[in-house]
């Protein structure tokens, strides 16, 4: 609305806190919009809560329908609480015998016109008792296949010691295929692959750059042995005999 | 507004007596169908909200903090129950469809006497139903239940800011809504067999 002034939004919301300004009601008598607008709050605040009263019959048919969940208390029970007060006894339902446990929802009465002869809560309650069951027999289920494939996979003739170089030689084959003699002319190609080196060039590339520091590695480990076998310098030269050049300096 | 429920009652009922179990109903069960009434506008969905939010809120009695009106519980649950209702079916009902078919007796027909005022509250209503579920909720405690600002925000849980904003927004957006349907459609708030005459 374009001939509209701002004034009516600050009074409206200034209304949100109470009752409307009367000197709104002043303002609006001389301007037409707010008028307008003020008397569409005043409809809203009159007209939209009518028709709400809660007549005699409605009211007793809802306490009747609410009745089961005030009215049962199952005395008996020791560890007697609110939610546990509000239930109907399942001994009510002849369509099951669930344990009281597993009744854990408040009960809601049948709707109004079902025929079902098993109240919605203890049709509730029949699921959640097969949903509880299911949970620990799957995870026991994937516990006994994971034992069973931990046992085939780690047999004990799987777990003997295996080298390195069996290990590799047994995946790449011999070293001698990947190094041809030098004398020897080039081979032709191997149009039937060997089945000892099925991995491909790129392994056998690694193995033969793993070669080298493995060979390093072997003759460390060789060493000792080596040097024991071997004499000292000092201990076969005769006596009085210079032990090495350095000393002769 | 009938008399607060005293929180000792409350307390009773909590620990089984069927007797504070009753009167607990009956002292709460007027405002809180009206309530419920107003959000839902139909009878039968009101019976719906009132019987679940009793199933509810009785079952958590021992629960229950004395920190505010035991009304302000049962309000705060019936009003969160029509909320996520609007949710679930926000798309389910257009705003041409919600005009096409009226209720039969539409609660402001025994009230407006004059046809301009039904009219406008048809609309009024109609541009409320295309409002968000809070702000709706909103408007609705605030025109239609005659809740504070303060009490809205108990029941929908914001602060009081978040209320007077929502409050403000939906008011230009409801007028402005229902003065075009007003000039849309005349015949808005009748019943199709009135306008066939």
């Amino acid at each position: 609305m374009s001939n509209e002034c701002r004034q009516v939004d600050a009074w409206l919301d200034a209304a949100q806190a109470g009752p409307m300004d009367p000197a709104l009601g002043a303002h609006a008598a001389a301007c037409p919009a707010c008028a307008r607008r003020v008397a569409l709050e005043h409809l809203m605040r009159t007209g939209l809560g009518a028709g709400a009263a809660l007549d005699a019959a409605r009211k007793q048919a809802l306490v009747d329908r609410i009745a089961p969940v005030r009215g049962a208390e199952p005395a008996t029970q020791a560890n007697v609480r609110g939610v546990q007060s509000a239930r109907v006894p399942l001994a009510a339902c002849s369509q099951c015998a669930l344990p009281q446990a597993l009744a854990d929802k408040p009960p809601v009465a049948p709707a109004l016109g079902s025929t079902s002869g098993t109240p919605d809560w203890c049709k509730s309650a029949m699921e959640r008792g097969r949903r509880r069951r299911w949970p620990w027999a799957a995870g026991a289920a994937a516990v006994a296949a994971a034992v069973i494939l931990s046992l085939t996979i780690f047999r004990p003739e799987h777990r003997q010691p295996v080298s390195p170089t069996e290990l590799f030689g047994s995946l790449l084959g011999p070293l001698a295929d990947f190094t041809p003699p030098p004398t020897q002319a080039a081979a032709p190609a191997d149009t039937h692959p060997s089945p000892a080196s099925p991995l491909g060039p790129v392994l056998a590339a690694f193995w033969g750059d793993f070669e080298g520091p493995l060979s390093v590695g072997l003759d460390a480990l060789r060493a000792p042995a080596a040097v024991a076998g071997r004499q000292p310098v000092s201990a076969a030269s005769p006596p009085g005999q210079a032990p090495s050049a350095k000393n002769e300096r | 507004m009938a008399r607060a429920v005293a929180w000792k009652k409350v307390k009773k009922a909590a620990e089984g007596d069927a007797e504070a179990r009753r009167d607990l109903v009956d002292a709460t069960i007027g405002d809180l169908w009206a309530l419920a009434m107003r959000l839902t506008r139909r009878p039968e969905e009101a019976d719906d909200v009132v019987q679940e939010t009793y199933a509810r809120v009785l079952s958590v009695l021992h629960t229950l903090e004395p920190t505010g009106p035991f009304e302000g519980y049962l309000a705060r649950t019936a009003t969160n129950l029509v909320v996520e209702r609007w949710r679930r079916r926000r798309l389910e009902v257009g705003l041409s469809e919600s005009l096409a078919a009226p209720a039969a007796m539409e609660p402001w027909q025994s009230v407006a006497a004059k046809e301009e005022d039904q009219r406008r509250l048809a609309a009024v209503w109609a541009s409320i139903q295309k409002l968000e579920p809070a702000p709706r909720a909103a408007v609705i405690l605030f025109y239609a239940h005659g809740e504070s600002c303060e009490g809205i925000g108990r029941i929908l849980q914001v602060p009081v800011g978040t209320v007077k904003t929502w409050l403000h927004r939906s008011r230009n957006q409801v007028r402005e809504r229902a003065e075009i349907l007003l000039r849309r459609e005349p015949a808005i708030g009748r019943t199709p067999a009135e306008d066939g005459r």
